[in-house]
């Protein structure tokens, strides 16, 4: 006799077509499960994007106390190179208002900053989990094909609209009333930080969807997000509209947030978004649950004769972040070189720039180099770094039990962060070159790109020096290298800024580069040229435009070469400390 | 109106992963109130035939269905009534057992707070701990919890026990015979024989993505050969004479062969006429009945 429950299915009439609800089944209880776990990092994520909304709201009223202060923004934001970075400005009944350099300074970011909230949200709940094997019993349930996908992007539309009612409540609060600034303005920027939300939650959604890798997926969306941003640029400052529309955020942008508040492009780039994710809905329902619909190659089913050696090993693990890294020192290099059009117009729009150049455009130059250098020993130490996390995590006994010594396995990271550390410099020097090229009249040549850049590889030797020397003799203690290197970033960049003394800045190698160009500095006096003509003018107007690709050395003085030399001589007695130290210790 | 006389039919499927086929035309019929064990070395197919049968993933040919319905378009609908744990099981890391639980059963809306908490102590879980901290054997228990505290007709069970200790494989076994006992089905791929023969009513062997050998455990006894080693107070002779026995090896620690399952009886009968001071048996594991499969099917 067959049991009672299973008459009850037995009975049950055969429906020709699943429903569509049977699709979406559960998906509201997804999503109300995502919507909670998410909680602590959407947390992070509004007070990250709400202070920077809000806190400038505030703030901008100090920065541009008067119409005057406004006024003079004028002239820079007609610059292609502040084009290029923010956009197109609207004029308020032929002003520019408070509220519209509000919008032409923040929302673009803004909107960077929400699309990259989203696209980190929609991975980690479709193709994460998936990947991961999470979902695998959430769909052993009576769980739709399109639910998590669709619970996920729900989720996503809902805070987008939480996240735009805070930035209008709290924005339309903030700002200082009149001048432009109101709450219908502050909802209309909110509204557009959602819109271009969607957009990204349906751009990652889709991408979930072609690869089999989260990494990948979240790649392709921060990748997309770039080249959309580099749309923009482009767009801007030829004035193609076209391209700037194409680029969605310069669609948002032409909401004209605080000017006209208009909402029709804010509704047509959410329907973009919408379109994007009923796409990505589509396209997860026509495929097997763990497979992608690129297929992914499949991996070595033997390791290539290459990966032999623990530096192979090493090269294969880092290889992928090589890349990454390189694109980013490219990228630095060329945002910084793309301001150099309009350099005056850059060190006027701000007080921090115009204190730390001292009115001066060559010293503003030394000081991108010298931030892009510093940036640029993020990935050289990474890479050293990886061999000491590698050996916390225990792989690498994996290593050391199989006959390579001990040196070796630090030696593959080695090999890899001092190749790094000579190339970076050129790397930057080439972003910079690439960056400046289009937008200065007389360009700096590539060469002095590149000696600017490379008289900061002995100092960057030295800091890895201080990386192998730290695992090799105090491992716990590693991590330090990251605290110098924030110290050398403070001591010179902020030094000017808050006053340091000189003698703190020589703690660092990086105090001891040459800054290049050169600018003979006459007394202690500022804003005075080489030949002693003053820059500026007792009312702090620029008298004359110096052409610094001209008046600029690039010789070095023998104080410099000595100095470059020692700090080399230095780097390399750290290696062969660290090393020593290394195969002497115990592994742990 | 129509019956199923099968809660499980799955005919000629084959599921290719690109070029590579994961199974090769499986047939097989899970009958209501049976507990059917699938029982294949790593590889062979088992968790591809499972995921199909979930409509987590498409069969490239063939038909399978549950309850009579296709798995693939009435997925949502069978799964109200199925329970799975997957051989590996993934969670949230920062969410704790008990909040998964509550996930999986409110998913299915099937509440039953009593089995739950009953469960939960059977298989001495720590329902407040994060699921970062379980181990594999943990995690496998938070879904045997979700699993077996809800009301389903059909358990999908894949190798559930890889990751328990003995005691644990116990209480599940003590669980699946209850859910038997209740009338309902039972699903359980397994690459461990014992468990299968301790448990199922019915098996399928396969390999390679094909089925070898489908039925009960008494029909697949001429494929089971238990190894035996001995030691006796007279030296043996005239083993090889005796039916069934195998591989009959002198070593250091005495007397090794293998015995036919049928056989045993008789070969137990002749040794004990030479004084039998130790006897080791072991049970057949899953390579030996494969070699006896192939041999039979050879000779
Ligand atoms: N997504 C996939 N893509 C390609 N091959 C797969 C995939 N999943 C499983 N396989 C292959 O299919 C075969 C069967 O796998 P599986 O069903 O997991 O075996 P079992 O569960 O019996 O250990 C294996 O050879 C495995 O490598
Ligand atoms: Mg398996």
């Amino acid at each position: 006799m067959q049991p009672t429950h299973l008459r009850r299915i037995v009975y049950e009439p055969l429906r020709e077509k699943p429903g569509v609800r049977d699709m979406f089944a559960n998906s509201f209880a997804l999503c109300r499960f995502y919507l909670r776990r998410e909680c602590p990092k959407t947390i992070i994520w509004f007070v990250l994007i709400l202070g920077l909304a809000v806190g400038f709201g505030a703030g901008i009223s100090g920065m541009y106390p008067d119409q005057d202060s406004l006024d003079a923004m004028l002239e820079p934001l007609n610059n292609p190179s502040f084009k290029a970075m923010l956009g197109q400005y609207y004029l308020d009944g032929g002003v520019l208002t408070l509220g519209s350099m509000y919008s032409v300074y923040t929302l673009v970011w803004l909107l960077i900053i929400v699309g990259c909230m989203n696209a980190a949200l929609v991975v980690c709940h479709t193709r994460k989990d998936e990947e991961f094997g999470r979902l695998e019993v959430v769909r052993s349930l009576p769980v739709g094909r399109m639910s998590n996908l669709s619970a996920v992007l729900t989720a996503a539309v809902i805070l987008n609209a939480i996240l735009a009612l805070l930035i209008g409540l709290g924005l339309g609060t903030a700002a200082e009333a009149g001048r432009g600034m109101d709450y219908a303005g502050a909802f209309a920027t909110g509204g557009a930080c959602a819109a271009f939300g969607i957009v990204m939650a349906g751009v990652s959604a889709v991408f979930c969807q072609l690869n089999k890798h989260p990494g990948t997926a979240m790649a392709w969306s921060f990748g997309f997000l770039g080249m959309l941003y580099m749309t923009f640029m482009m767009g801007s400052m030829q004035e193609n509209q076209a391209a700037v529309n194409i680029s969605i955020l310069g669609l948002a942008q032409r909401s004209m947030t605080f000017v006209a508040n208009d909402w029709a492009p804010i509704i047509l780039t959410a329907l973009i978004g919408i379109v994007l994710c009923i796409k990505a809905l589509w396209l997860c329902k026509i495929r097997d649950l763990g497979e992608s619909l690129i297929p992914s190659a499949p991996g070595r089913s033997d390791a290539k004769a290459s990966l032999k050696s623990p530096g192979a090993l090493a090269w294969r693990l880092l290889r992928g972040w090589c890349a990454f890294w390189a694109i980013v020192v490219f990228l630095l290099g060329y945002s910084y070189g793309s301001v150099m059009g309009d350099m005056e117009a850059f060190i006027e729009s701000n007080d921090v720039f115009r204190q730390i150049s001292q009115g001066n455009v060559m010293v503003m130059v030394s000081t991108f180099l010298l931030i892009v250098s510093v940036m640029g020993v993020l990935p050289i130490l990474n890479f050293m770094l990886k061999a000491r996390s590698e050996e916390k995590r225990g792989y690498a006994e994996n290593i050391l039990a199989h006959s390579a010594s001990r040196g070796s396995q630090l030696r593959g990271y080695f090999i890899i962060s001092l190749v790094a550390a000579v190339l970076v410099p050129f790397i930057s020097a080439a972003g910079f070159r690439a960056g400046s090229v289009l937008v200065m009249d007389d360009p700096i040549p590539f060469g002095n790109w590149i000696i600017s850049c490379v008289v900061y590889t002995p100092a960057i030797l030295v800091l890895l020096g201080v990386a192998v020397a730290l695992i090799g003799w105090l491992p716990k203690f590693t991590g330090w290298v990251w605290g110098y290197l924030g110290y050398t970033f403070v001591a010179l960049y902020l030094g000017t800024l808050m006053g340091i003394p000189e003698w703190a800045s020589k703690l660092t190698p990086f105090g001891h580069v040459p800054k290049l160009p050169y600018v003979e500095q006459i007394g202690s006096a500022p804003y005075i040229l080489p030949d002693g003509t003053p820059l500026l003018d007792e009312k702090g107007v620029r008298v004359i435009t110096p052409i610094f690709a001209d008046e600029a050395t690039y010789a070095l003085t023998g104080n410099d070469i000595a100095a470059m030399i020692i700090m080399t001589v230095l780097s390399a007695v750290l290696f062969i400390l660290g090393f020593i130290g290394y195969s002497n210790r115990d592994s742990e | 109106m129509f019956t199923v006389n099968s809660i499980v039919a799955v005919s000629n499927m084959t599921k290719k992963y690109g070029d590579f086929t994961a199974l090769r035309n499986v047939s097989l019929d899970i009958s209501p109130g049976e507990v059917y064990g699938f029982i294949g070395p790593n590889g062979a197919g088992k968790t591809t035939l499972i995921r199909v049968l979930l409509g987590i993933i498409k069969a490239t040919k063939g038909n399978a269905s549950i309850f009579g319905k296709d798995v693939w378009r009435d997925a949502v609908d069978i799964h109200r009534n199925v329970a799975y744990v997957p051989g590996d099981v993934n969670l949230w890391p920062n969410l704790t057992g008990g909040e998964v639980i509550d996930l999986f059963v409110r998913l299915r809306k099937s509440k039953n707070e009593s089995r739950k908490n009953e469960l939960i102590k059977r298989f001495e879980l720590d329902p407040r701990k994060k699921c970062r901290t379980y181990s594999k054997g943990n995690r496998q228990k938070v879904a045997l919890v979700a699993a077996f505290s809800s009301d389903a007709d059909l358990y999908i069970l894949d190798e559930p026990t890889s990751g328990l200790d003995p005691l644990m494989e116990k209480i599940f076994q003590a669980c699946v015979q209850e859910v038997k006992n209740s009338g309902k089905s039972v699903f359980l791929s397994s690459h461990i024989l014992q468990e299968v023969e301790r448990l199922c009513d019915k098996v399928s062997i396969i390999r390679d993505g094909q089925i070898i050998e489908t039925g009960t455990m008494q029909d697949l006894r001429h494929l089971t050969r238990t190894s035996i080693i001995t030691e006796t107070q007279q030296p043996v002779e005239g083993l090889e004479n005796i039916p069934g026995v195998h591989d009959i090896r002198k070593g250091k620690n005495g007397l090794a062969f293998a015995v036919d399952t049928k056989n045993i009886n008789s070969a137990m009968a002749f040794l004990t006429g030479f004084g039998v001071t130790r006897l080791e048996c072991s049970p057949p594991t899953l390579e030996e009945l494969f070699m006896s499969h192939y041999e039979k099917s050879r000779g």
